[in-house]
């Protein structure tokens, strides 16, 4: 087999793969403190972690709805098909049917971690990133379903989203008017690419075309306005008459005041022209923005038909926080994090003295270096001036020398000699 | 509130993309000579990108613009996830395959792996694929005219407006593979957060459109 040629600098700086990235340093922080904060929360609103496998049975993933194309795959030595996650809530519907079977409902599952696409083609796609998300699995209540939109903006805010809009759809909305049809699958399919782009001309042409009843086509390109505040819902109510999409309303009016109860209802838009989903939630639709973000920072809906799939039928929603993008958000806001306090050096003679200076400045919550090169306190200091460390603490024979690195003075301490 | 952001194309769809926005009372602050890449409209509601064709897409799907305006045979050409809620209907145009006038007449044969020279390697193959033929794409930047004339390929696609540089090279169009024309874009986030403004937007242009 004949290699591709690389230049030299391609084999001396390798990269990661296409749509990977390592997150280094600060931004790692962030990420894991988002992840140790919503640990907290969900744990406080009564929600268990779960920790799935990385990687799962393509025939899993396939049973939960995941689209092939979404999947990294590979195989096991013995042939089985497997593929990383891509996504948790098919995994946790596997459990719940399986080894969470007995436990008693609702059940209110939590996980965080990292999911694994095969990128799009279009540009700056990610393969990995990491959710955090939650589950509530046994009840269809709204008030089930407005518990996980209040714990998800709950979840944002917290985190210092404080501009978060939670868009809510009703999947069952759009499949009430298209049933009423009877339109051959390809072209409820061409309808849905079409509300999906948006593109009302096309849309009002290809109705035409259709000989859809002038009631029906007026009821589908109506949905392309049903974005905005309470009243969309007052609207569509006069568009529909099937139980599929009344009940669909019902359902989103519900929740809608059971938000307000919540304190939520500023957070809230109505969306009934998002077709995103429509496949695979059953229910209400969830989406959140951020201004600052051109995509959504949170995802999610019920999906009443998932747990069944594996044989233990069982209404859920959940929905997923993007972590990645969260994370993106907060690093254009916050100020970097707290630095280094102090870097302490030492002569071998005064090592365990050092040692215990370093604790008792670390129980005093402050972040300490120990000097593990040998070099002078002039080389310490330019380097912990690149660093960003506050002091040089230097424990000799008299006591301690401080260099305040901003500033190059002395102070504390006796003098000390390299 | 940020003012809304519309990348509009450099090149022949300029021109008539900021006569439709001037038409809704959004008229660019842009002379033909200028350098600037930022024009604001005159009252100051929106701000223009003057952007690469190609790049229009980019900069509507990463946020960066909350409007585009280009041409269908790009959209076609690499995926984007965006919104295209409107045919702006200007700017048509037609996607062809051609060839050297002297070879026009043979039919394409079915057992040849054909070469093809195009800035759109992806529609060009897909379009071979439809067709059921085998065909090699090589992509080019600008002048694909010269890769029959120059013996890199016997078969161009590309896009024509009038046919007048085909026939200035000798090259006969043996068929048609889309008609093109400018459109509007829109990024999916902005459409949902600025509903409102957005959504006005989309509404007055389509009805300058079809008036």
């Amino acid at each position: 087999m004949q290699r591709e040629r690389s230049t030299a600098a391609e084999r001396t700086a390798p990269t990661t793969p296409s749509g990977t990235a390592d997150i280094l340093l600060d931004d790692a922080a962030r990420t894991s403190s988002i992840g140790a904060a919503m640990r907290q929360l969900f744990g406080s609103w009564g929600y268990g972690e779960v920790i799935p496998p990385i990687f799962e049975r393509v025939e899993t993933l396939l049973a939960g709805g995941i689209h092939p194309d979404w999947m990294v795959r590979f195989a096991d030595p013995g042939g089985d098909a497997l593929a990383l996650r891509p996504d948790f809530t098919t995994q946790i519907a596997r459990v719940v049917a399986t080894r969470l079977r007995e436990q008693p409902k609702p059940l209110r599952l939590f996980y965080v971690g990292s999911v694994v696409r095969r990128p799009k083609p279009s540009v700056g796609r990610r393969a990995e990133f990491a959710q955090a998300g939650i589950e509530l699995v046994g009840s269809s209540e709204p008030t089930a379903d407005a518990e996980v939109v209040a714990i998800a903006i709950e979840a944002l805010t917290g985190l210092g989203i404080d501009d978060v809009q939670v868009h809510l759809g009703q999947s069952a909305f759009l499949r009430g008017i298209i049933e009423t049809t009877r339109l051959l699958d390809a072209d409820v399919r061409g309808i849905e690419e079409l509300l999906d782009r948006r593109d009302r001309a096309a849309l009002e042409r290809r109705l035409a075309d259709l000989a859809l009843p002038a009631r029906c086509a007026q009821r589908i390109l109506a949905c392309l306005e049903l974005c905005g505040g309470d009243d969309i819902l007052d609207r569509a109510a006069t568009l529909v008459d099937s139980r599929t999409s009344e009940a669909a309303l019902a359902n989103l009016a519900h929740v809608c005041a059971t938000l307000r109860d919540y304190g939520l209802e500023d957070r809230i838009v109505i969306d009934l022209a998002e077709v995103r989903g429509l496949g695979y939630y059953t229910g209400l639709m969830i989406e959140g923005f951020s201004r600052s973000l051109a995509a959504p920072i949170l995802e999610g809906g019920r999906y009443d038909d998932l747990v069944g799939r594996f044989g233990h039928p069982c209404p859920a929603i959940g929905c997923a926080l993007d972590v990645a993008r969260i994370a993106s958000v907060l690093a254009s806001r916050e100020a970097p994090p707290p630095r280094v306090d102090a870097l302490v050096r030492y002569r071998p003679q005064q090592r365990a003295h050092a040692f215990a200076l370093a604790a008792s400045l670390r129980t005093q919550g402050r972040c300490v270096e120990l000097e593990v090169a040998d070099r002078t306190e002039a080389e310490a200091t330019a380097y912990a001036r690149r660093r960003g460390i506050v002091e040089v603490q230097t424990v000799g024979a008299d006591g301690t020398r401080i260099v305040d690195v901003a500033s190059d003075t002395v102070g504390g301490g006796t003098p000390w000699i390299d | 509130m940020d003012r809304l952001t519309i990348a509009v194309p450099k090149g022949r769809l300029l021109a008539p993309t900021l006569d439709l926005f001037a038409r809704i009372g959004l008229a660019a602050e842009y002379a033909e000579d200028s350098r600037a890449l930022v024009v604001p409209s005159g009252d100051g509601r929106v701000r223009f990108l003057i952007a690469k064709p190609m790049d229009v897409p980019t900069f509507v799907e990463h946020g960066t613009a909350d409007l585009g305006v280009v041409g269908s045979d790009i959209l076609d050409e690499e995926p984007h996830d965006v919104l295209q809620p409107l045919d702006l209907r200007f700017g048509a145009c037609r996607l062809v395959l051609a060839t050297p006038h002297d070879a026009a007449t043979a039919p394409l044969a079915r057992h040849a792996v054909h070469r093809v020279a195009t800035k759109y390697p992806n529609t060009a193959a897909r379009y071979f694929a439809r067709r059921g033929l085998q065909a090699e794409t090589i992509k080019l930047y600008g002048s694909v005219e010269l890769a029959p004339s120059t013996g890199l390929s016997a078969l161009i696609v590309d896009v024509v407006q009038t046919g007048a540089t085909l026939r200035e090279n000798g090259l006969v169009v043996i068929d048609e593979i889309a008609t093109t024309s400018a459109r509007l874009i829109a990024d999916r986030a902005a459409h949902k957060i600025r509903f409102a403004e957005v959504d006005g937007l989309i509404r007055a242009l389509s009805e300058a459109v079809t008036c």
